[in-house]
């Protein structure tokens, strides 16, 4: 080889590493500073600088109006009760800015969060997996099979917002169950209902044939041979893409604002007459709440804190439910591993 | 059943062929030695006999060497059907060969001592065997070459015949010896000849029954009655 | 009046009686039978006009260079094949003690219980030793400890294992060498009491102990079951089984006993091919 092109193999050698290695640097860099900054800003809200170091009204509280006003030189921001309590004790006139939503705290909205991630994960995780299974073990590669697919692979791709709209049309006005949880429920699980089954399905192909074979063999029916030997061992896979569904129902604003969230809500989700309704009710949410603070009212640094918070919060969520996924698949893996 | 096909592995191919080359060389050997034995005998001529003695150091190391490439012929290639009964017919041969060559080489030293002495003419009494062996000898080893199992069956009756032969000419002899006392010796030793010429017979009826065997898969000794083919 | 006598109204000559060929051994009696058979995948026939009929008690080889369709009839016994979509016998019948086992009324699940089969590439499933081979009892509905115990170490003992796994019947079937996989397999299938067994090319991925090891069991085994084994190892052939089947291009060439097969065989093409003439 000629020491020309020695040395052009070489800079392209080089040139390619770094830029594989820049790339990567870069995502790490973006990741870092979006973190950074909501868990800067948002530590201000979430943790105090005395006593049990986190800010406890804001986990316990629902949001408040935030007044604002001088007194005796002292500047006050108080919500709306330690207003009113102030005011009782205080029986004078004050000059008060109120802020809405940016006093208490987002507890129903953690709440609400919680309630959607949780219901529309089981629906969707138990008609994924059954529809992955259906895919992969029974059907034949027909042309109606693979028009199936391609449907689910489109549904993957359709905006949040029009999700949002369908669940509107046809859970909150069709079925006349109005903006509730079922509504959300439904609508959140039919957005990642694609990812759940590509990924059931990955997980189930990449059991080996040989396991259902060799159950088959020894005469063990077909729905023997995957709940024995083929489901469990696709499990951890199928955990795995069910975080990055969590990450995007817990986040995702567009698909609740029609169908299941509401911007303020007095009364908690098990405070309900009948047991029957507690699907029927609508929830604040987090990323719901954050869309309100942000867009709906003026901002100031009161509305930022509270932005930042429940942002920080809701990252704080999906961390937390992603660990327990990670370490749910890890142990099962080890467990089943092949 | 003979096939056209060559083994796909070389080396194997190659092996057998050898092993074949060398049998053929060792039966054109003890060919040469025979004849050069009975040529010893017929012509009175020393020298030559004592070439055919000298010769049969040769014709031994080839016994050894033939056995040698058969068992690693066995080892290394496993042979099955026709190739195993080939290599282990192979060997037999070798065998028989080496008896048939140590033969000749006990005419040549019976003729060197015969040569001592004036001829006998009773010695005319053997031609008879000696070309009825020496065509037995030369049809065994060329059914073996050809895998020829009917030519091979045929030469199993002739070794009847020249039992009969060494019958009628041991009975002969022993007339003589009666009749001539002096000559006892010479009598003697043509009759010792008589006897490896037999045995000449039977080595060669053997290597027919290994023909048969590699040629056919059929082992067609000990029979009393063996039909002709 | 003249009296007709009666003719003799002639006898029709009696059907020529078939000519049964020397039986040249004592007839076995017999476990699958294979009549006619011809199989195809989709549009692609891979099996012309087979006959055979397998010896029960007995172990069959089946040899022949690859693609010749002896793992495809392998795979008919227990209705493998059944898994591959367009795979069909489009002729014939393959019967096992005398039932045709592709009739419609047929309990494919039962018959893959009576006739069990080992593949080539030992494949234990990610589960204990134990629940390996109980595997079988427990999709049959076994449910009692003690049952299920003894089965166990019966089959273990009868694949020759037991004593190397029974202080460690609860570690990983992945811990164990290949060779005992294969044997684990082999319990495995032992243990829902099959009275055929295929094995697909067993030793194929195994070091020569492991082989010798997997060849003694199956000589064993040849007492209790009947047992088909397909493999590219002629030796292995030779040592193993009672019968050859030597198969070519889908069809069946020759079937005898392994001695008469080995020693002398009846077709050119058989010869050829054990004695490495092919191709």
């Amino acid at each position: 080889m000629s020491k020309s092109r020695r040395a052009r193999n070489r800079i392209a050698q080089t040139t390619a590493f770094w830029l594989f290695r820049f790339a990567t640097y870069a995502i790490l860099a973006a990741a870092t500073y979006i973190f950074l900054d909501i868990g800067i800003k948002g530590s201000r809200t979430l943790f105090t600088t005395q006593g049990p170091f986190i800010n406890v009204p804001f986990f316990t509280q629902g949001p408040q109006t935030l007044f604002v006003f001088e007194y005796e030189g002292k500047k006050y921001t108080l919500s709306d009760r330690e207003f009113r309590a102030w005011k009782a004790q205080h029986p004078v006139e004050v000059e008060a800015t109120s802020v809405a939503y940016s006093a208490g705290g987002v507890w129903p909205c953690i709440v609400g969060t919680g309630l959607l991630v949780v219901g529309s994960m089981i629906f969707a995780l138990a008609v994924g997996i059954c529809s992955a299974i259906y895919l992969n073990e029974y059907s034949q590669n027909t042309r109606s099979i693979r028009l199936i697919r391609i449907a689910i692979l489109n549904l993957a791709g359709v905006p949040s917002i029009v999700f949002g709209l369908f669940g509107f049309g046809l859970f909150v006005i069709f079925f006349h169950w109005n903006v509730s949880l079922l509504a959300g429920w439904f609508t959140l699980g039919l957005m990642i209902l694609p990812a759940i089954i590509t990924g059931s399905e990955e997980s189930l192909r990449a059991v080996p044939n040989g396991l259902r074979e060799g159950s088959l063999a020894l005469g063990a029916t077909k729905w023997q041979t995957i709940r024995k030997n083929v489901l469990p061992y696709a499990i951890p896979g199928i955990l795995t893409s069910s975080i990055l569904g969590i990450g995007r129902v817990a986040g995702e604003t567009a698909p609740i604002m029609f169908t299941a969230a509401y911007a303020l809500r007095d009364e908690m989700p098990w405070q309900v007459q009948h047991w029957t309704d507690f699907v029927f009710q609508g929830v604040m949410a987090l990323p719901y709440h954050i869309y309100v603070v942000s867009s709906k009212i003026p901002q100031n640094e009161y509305t930022e804190r509270m932005q930042y918070g429940a942002a920080c919060i809701l990252l704080l969520l999906v961390f937390a439910i992603a660990l327990a996924s990670i370490v749910l698949r890890e142990r099962t893996r080890r467990r089943l591993s092949w | 059943m003979l096939s056209e096909n060559k083994h796909t592995l070389g080396t194997f191919e190659h092996a057998l062929e050898n092993l074949r080359n060398n049998v053929m060389t060792m039966a054109s050997q003890t060919e040469r030695s025979l004849n050069r034995a009975l040529k010893g005998l017929m012509e009175r001529d020393d020298k030559i006999a004592s070439v055919a003695i000298a010769d049969d150091e040769e014709i031994d190391q080839l016994e050894k060497q033939i056995d040698k490439e058969g068992i690693e012929l066995l080892l290394r290639f496993q042979p099955v059907a026709s190739d195993l009964r080939r290599v282990v017919s192979a060997m037999k041969l070798s065998s028989n060969l080496e008896r048939m060559a140590d033969q000749a080489t006990n005419i040549a030293r019976k003729a060197r001592k015969l040569n001592k002495h004036p001829a006998l003419p009773e010695i005319l009494l053997l031609n008879p065997m000696i070309e009825h062996a020496m065509s037995m000898f030369r049809d065994s080893v060329d059914a073996y070459v050809r895998e020829d199992a009917q030519a091979a069956r045929a030469i199993i009756p002739q070794d009847d015949a020249l039992d009969k032969m060494n019958a009628q000419v041991s009975r002969q002899l022993i007339d003589r010896m009666a009749r001539d006392p002096e000559q006892l010796r010479g009598y003697i030793n043509l009759m010792f000849i008589a006897r490896h010429l037999e045995r000449v017979g039977d080595h060669a009826t053997n290597i027919g029954e290994d023909a048969v065997y590699a040629a056919a898969a059929e082992d067609i000794r000990h029979q009393q009655v063996v039909a002709s083919a | 009046m003249v009296v007709m006598e009666k003719e003799e109204i002639p006898h029709p000559a009696p059907l020529l009686e078939l000519q049964k060929p020397p039986e040249p051994e004592p007839r076995q009696p017999v476990m699958i039978s294979v009549e006619d058979v011809d199989f195809s995948y989709s549009a692609h026939q891979v099996l012309y006009d087979v006959n055979l009929e397998i010896p029960s008690r007995a172990v069959t080889a089946f040899i022949g260079p690859s693609g010749c369709g002896k793992t495809t009839l392998l795979r008919c016994f227990n209705r493998m094949n059944d898994l591959i979509d367009g795979a069909r016998i489009t002729s014939g019948s393959i019967e096992l003690d005398g039932y045709n086992i592709n009739a419609p009324d047929v309990d494919v699940v039962d018959l893959r219980r009576r006739v069990g089969m080992v593949f080539q590439k030992s494949n234990p499933f990610p589960k204990s030793v134990y629940e390996n081979v109980a595997y079988g009892l427990r999709v049959l509905g076994a449910t009692k400890k003690s049952a299920i115990n003894e089965a166990v170490e019966k089959s273990l003992r009868a694949a020759a294992l037991w004593d190397e796994v029974k202080d460690r019947l609860d570690s990983s079937a992945y811990g164990l060498s290949g060779g005992q996989q294969q044997r684990l397999c082999i319990a495995r299938a032992l243990a829902v009491e099959p009275e055929v067994i295929l094995m697909d090319e067993p030793c194929s991925a195994l070091d020569p102990i492991a082989t010798a090891k997997v060849e003694e069991l199956i000589y064993q085994l040849r007492e209790n079951f009947t047992i088909v084994i397909v493999t590219h190892n002629m030796q292995q052939a030779g040592r193993c089984s009672n019968y050859t089947a030597f198969f070519y291009l889908g069809r069946l060439i020759e079937f005898g006993s392994t001695s008469k097969i080995f020693s002398n065989p009846s077709e050119r093409k058989t010869e050829d091919y054990i004695t490495g003439r092919f191709g």
